[in-house]
């Protein structure tokens, strides 16, 4: 019974490879290139986080993650200029109806990094936390509009 | 003039400034007191989440005034006008009725509240807490706006059934004190079982819309507002057990989570509301009971 089981299980899986991997092919470069954007946004804000909240010796490279992340943001418009919000993807047919307020959001977080990447390396943890918040206020307020809520998420279904 | 009635007047004057500073003193004093209520009441008010079911965020409603959408398997709940406005809002009341609201889940003519008004949780906030925020909610700006009637299964609306309802659950918040415990751990379970209600969300309901127990803060698919709400137990496959501290008191002061991505829905607006002004040590606290609680597997999908 057991071994039948996981027999089951095992050829379930081999199963699902080639499907997941078709998936994958699926993804139409224009969302897998914007989806990397945006990724490195969340990646730099991720360690800024980490050095803040871990107390890592690292705050001298804060700028320079602040730096990216507004690099990446100024780069949004672009990324999105294709209108695709069919498929895996998290973006709503929002942005396209309401584009100069998505343009307007990218603009907040190039200004909010902006602002963090000018702050000096040695300002204490609270203000360094303040700011982040700031930036990441910006990414909950386009979120909120244009992103589909995670009940709706691509990754979900996958 | 001559100098006698000077000096009349001039005892005249004096009389008059001790008069007033009498009189002045004790409301001077009281207005302070006052102050300082509303003041930590504005606290408690931000350790309960900014109260922001309240307030019709999607809609750009007024602070407050209610109107707000809670869509739930009994039916769509309509949150009431919170404000002082004494008509429609909340300015008529004692705060004798509104303790009793919060505690006992009872309206000032006795009428038995929905529980999608987390009571169960507020019914764990100290006298004192409940005093504070009513003292700050009774200094917001009053608006006036009507409450929309709830549109829900009919049989529901015979509000009577909910006195059976309060018998099986008015108890099934977690525990807030537990002397065996730090100051610390006691401090986070008040917190998070009392003015910040997590367990509303974050604990699955029964059948009946009751908390069930065995899975408290594990998390559902099918949260208020059709949102699905994270497993926040110790698991470590299925929940944040594999957070460390740090990562959960900066979620809470920041809306960012590990991976850098920004929380999204309503956790969204509880801390932009309310969770991201508490100080350190609450949010320490928090975390220290979060982490304590028992590990449930749950994985919501």
């Amino acid at each position: 019974m057991l071994k039948k089981l996981l027999l089951l299980m095992l050829s379930g899986s081999i199963l699902a490879l080639p499907m997941l991997s078709v998936a994958q092919q699926d993804k139409d470069p224009v969302i897998s290139y914007r989806q990397k954007v945006m990724q490195s946004i969340g990646a730099n804000i991720g360690a800024i986080s980490d050095v803040l909240k871990y107390s890592l010796p690292r705050q001298d490279n804060i700028p320079a993650h602040a730096e990216q992340m507004r690099r990446a943001a100024a780069l949004i418009p672009s990324a999105f200029e294709d209108e695709l919000s069919e498929g895996p993807t998290d973006a709503k047919p929002e942005i396209w109806e309401s584009w100069d307020e998505f343009q307007e959001y990218a603009g907040d977080l190039e200004q909010a990094s902006a602002e963090l990447a000018a702050m000096a390396a040695d300002s204490d943890t609270a203000t360094f936390a303040a700011q982040v918040k700031k930036v990441g206020d910006t990414c909950k307020q386009c979120h909120d509009e244009f992103r589909k809520p995670k009940e709706e998420s691509y990754k979900q279904n996958m | 003039m001559g100098p006698a009635d000077a000096h009349r007047a001039a005892s005249a004057a004096l009389v008059l400034c001790a008069l007033l500073a009498g009189w002045l003193s004790p409301q001077a004093r009281a207005q302070d007191n006052a102050g300082e209520a509303v003041s930590r009441g504005e606290y408690v008010f931000r350790a309960a989440a900014g109260c922001s079911c309240h307030t019709d965020v999607r809609n750009d409603g007024p602070a407050l005034a209610g109107g707000r959408a809670v869509e739930t398997p009994f039916g769509t709940f309509y949150s009431p006008n919170i404000t002082p406005d004494p008509e429609t809002g909340i300015g008529g009341w004692s705060e004798e009725d509104f303790v009793r609201a919060m505690t006992e889940g009872l309206s000032p003519s006795g009428a038995h509240y929905y529980p999608v008004f987390p009571y169960t949780s507020y019914a764990r906030m100290s006298r004192q807490d409940l005093g504070d925020l009513w003292a700050y909610l009774s200094a917001q700006e009053p608006v006036a706006q009507r409450d929309r009637e709830h549109e829900i299964w009919w049989p529901l609306r015979w509000r009577r059934l909910l006195s059976g309802w309060k018998w099986l659950y008015l108890d099934a918040a977690g525990p807030a004190a537990d002397p065996s415990r730090s100051e610390q751990w006691n401090r986070g379970a008040y917190l998070v079982n009392g003015p910040a209600h997590c367990g509303e969300c974050h604990t699955p309901r029964d059948m009946l819309g009751g908390p069930d127990t065995d899975m408290r803060l594990a998390g559902t698919a099918e949260g208020p507002a059709g949102e699905a709400i994270p497993n926040i137990t110790p698991d470590p496959e299925t929940g944040i057990g594999n957070w460390r501290t740090a990562d959960l008191t900066w979620l809470l002061q920041t809306g960012l989570l590990p991976d850098g991505d920004s929380v999204q829905g309503s956790m969204a607006e509880a801390i932009d509301h309310g969770y991201a002004n508490l100080k350190p040590e609450d949010l320490e606290a928090i975390a220290e009971y979060i982490f304590s609680v028992p590990p449930v597997r749950n994985a919501v999908e």
